[in-house]
């Protein structure tokens, strides 16, 4: 006890350069918890995108790209799908529900995605959440679209605004739907995935802004307007994907395997959270590599302290002889380095928790509006327990260095040492 | 001299696919990854046990995907099937749930007895000796406490030691789905 108060007391006295040591710590602490917490939370938030989904089925090319696509958004479908084929899946025993999605056109950098009513009926995501409204309600005419929290927000649309959406899915199309525009009828609530950002609409508006259209391009001097369409056969003849829910969750294989040998057209069905998985396991190689390099960066600040420790060693000659003088032991003179970097080891990573939660709370407003992803609060659990324990661990490790001069050199040294 | 002919009979070619075309309208050809070595292990968890699906080239199981003529072969692919047939060596899960084997069927053209033995005889580019086939296999086991099945061990590394190199686990249960590369025997976590 008289061992730790010496230590503290001693610390206190070398406290501006100490200060800084402490620092490079708590950062380095920092920095390995935020990098777990990143890591966590963007995992959990990938796989909260897309639950009580069975099946996602589209034309034939990768699981992970079809998920990519169909969910989240990223890239584009190598191929359509037949309107003939998705009911044919559609109507089979086994199978409860589906939803439609076509996919191609945007809104100022937004996707746009049509669809039907079964997709607020039955999309669910995080843990089994069904799509919110926070104004209006879901889309019934043709020419009715329903905003992504994110898409409403950042282009301050209101309810009965009018859209009008863009052929293609760059930012800056030229070639607009002007002649159809979409009324804003429905506003969902933030929802973290990338719903936030997309535009709903009916499959029957996407065909009907099409239907003058012509190879991807505005056939001159043929134009079928608004109401005009409206009296046209809006049934799409093809789809981009749709998403399938079953009557038994345990078939999902087995239906799988029936639409991948589905001999109309060539199909491919993927369950939701095996694509994920198979996705995190190619990611997971970066996950590895920024965790070595966070390791490394704690490496470093505790080299740091070591630096710390060592340089002091002169310095404190006379401290360590005086303590000899009054009767304490080698070992106890070891053991006030050892504890020296425990206590500052303990205080960096307290420190750096701190800094990590403050972090987080400060950043929340600003990532909710800015991502519209709500950061939840950080609370260490077993793992950070033991990145902090190896921390703490590799501090002692490291103070035996300057410990072990220390004690050889307390039993050398007399009280007439020259400084 | 040679050059006409050949365009013509690329010609027929050509012509003669389009009939083909015609006829299957409907019809794609469809030629199934087949990667030795490979195989997929499919786990689905439902209200009444778990029902595990592999798929594999049949080389991983027996050592050959020909015809079995001799008796060293015959002998072999019956005691393939044999060992699969006896799946509570294969797998084992958690005592709690309380899993029994029910049952086990083994699929493959080289027992004849696999639907798509009538299909490859379509095939019109199908040709005898150059034939791969897959062996496929479902295991049903009940469960008593179908809730409570946490883990499942795969031990068909053990068991054909010559065949498998990796094998991709997929699973689903009420919970989730996610899935596993291996390439050793190993238990599966099938909570999320």
């Amino acid at each position: 006890m008289i061992l730790l108060n010496l230590t503290l007391r001693s610390l206190w006295n070398r406290r501006a350069s100490l200060l800084l040591t402490l620092f490079s710590i708590a950062i380095s602490v920092a920095l390995l918890l935020g990098v777990e917490y990143i890591r966590k939370e963007a995992k959990s938030s990938f796989l909260s995108t897309i639950s009580g989904t069975d099946l996602v089925v589209g034309a034939r090319s990768g699981p992970v790209q079809l998920l990519l696509y169909s969910v989240f958004r990223i890239g584009n479908a190598t191929n359509n799908i037949s309107w003939q084929s998705y009911q044919d899946i559609a109507s089979k025993p086994l199978v409860d529900w589906t939803i439609p999605i076509s996919l191609g056109d945007s809104h100022k950098g937004y996707r746009v995605l049509g669809t039907n009513q079964d997709y607020f009926r039955y999309y669910r995501h995080g843990d089994k959440r069904l799509l919110e409204f926070a104004e209006g309600k879901p889309f019934a005419g043709v020419f009715d679209a329903v905003l992504g929290a994110e898409v409403a927000r950042k282009l301050s649309y209101q309810l009965h605004d009018k859209i009008v959406i863009a052929h293609g899915a760059a930012a800056t199309s030229f070639t607009l739907h002007a002649d159809k525009p979409f009324q804003v009828v429905g506003i969902l609530k933030p929802t973290g995935t990338p719903i936030d950002r997309t535009v709903h609409v009916s499959l029957e508006g996407i065909e009907a802004v099409h239907i003058d259209w012509v190879g991807g391009a505005k056939v001159p001097g043929y134009q079928i307007s608004a109401d005009e369409a409206l009296q046209k056969n809006l049934q799409p003849k093809v789809i981009t994907a749709f998403m399938v829910g079953l009557k038994n969750r345990a078939a999902a294989f087995r239906v799988q395997r029936e639409i991948n040998d589905y001999k109309r057209e060539p199909l491919l069905a993927t369950v939701p959270g095996v694509a994920l998985a198979e996705l995190w396991q190619a990611i997971g190689m970066f996950e590895n590599v920024l965790r070595i390099i966070t390791g490394f960066v704690v490496i470093a600040g505790l080299l740091g302290m070591l630096t710390t420790l060592l340089s002091t060693l002169n310095e404190r000659r006379r401290e360590m002889a005086i303590l000899r003088a009054v009767g304490a032991h080698p070992r106890q003179v070891f053991l006030l380095f050892v504890l020296e970097a425990g206590v500052l080891a303990v205080l960096g990573c307290l420190l750096g928790a701190g800094l990590v939660f403050i972090g987080l709370l400060a950043a929340r407003p600003w990532v909710m509006a800015e991502y519209g992803f709500y950061l939840s609060t950080w609370i260490p659990d077993m793992n950070d327990g033991l990145l902090l324990a190896v921390v703490a661990v590799l501090a002692l490790l490291f103070s035996l260095i300057p410990g072990a001069i220390a004690y050889q050199r307390s039993l050398q040294d007399g009280l007439t040492v020259r400084v | 001299m040679k050059y006409p002919s050949i365009l013509f009979s690329l010609c027929l070619a050509l012509s003669s696919s389009t009939l083909y075309a015609d006829d299957h309208e409907h019809e794609h050809e469809e030629h199934g990854a087949h990667e030795h070595g490979a195989a997929t292990l499919s786990l689905a968890v439902g209200t009444a046990g778990l029902e595990i699906m592999l798929e594999s080239p049949a080389a991983n199981i027996i050592g050959f995907e020909h015809a079995a003529t001799t008796d060293a072969d015959k002998q072999k692919l019956a005691d393939a099937v044999k060992k699969l047939e006896a799946g509570a060596e294969l797998f084992s899960m958690n005592t709690e749930a309380g899993c029994t084997l029910k049952s086990a069927e083994v699929i493959s053209a080289l027992l004849g007895n696999a639907e798509d033995a009538a299909k490859s005889k379509d095939d019109h580019d199908h040709k005898e000796g150059e034939t791969h086939n897959d062996m496929d296999v479902t295991w049903s086991f009940a469960c008593t406490q179908p809730a409570e099945l946490q883990e499942v061990a795969v031990k068909l590394f053990a068991a054909f030691p010559d065949g498998f190199q990796h094998i991709k686990a997929e699973w689903v249960t009420e919970k989730g789905a996610s899935a596993l590369e291996l390439d050793k025997d190993d238990t599966i976590k099938l909570t999320p």
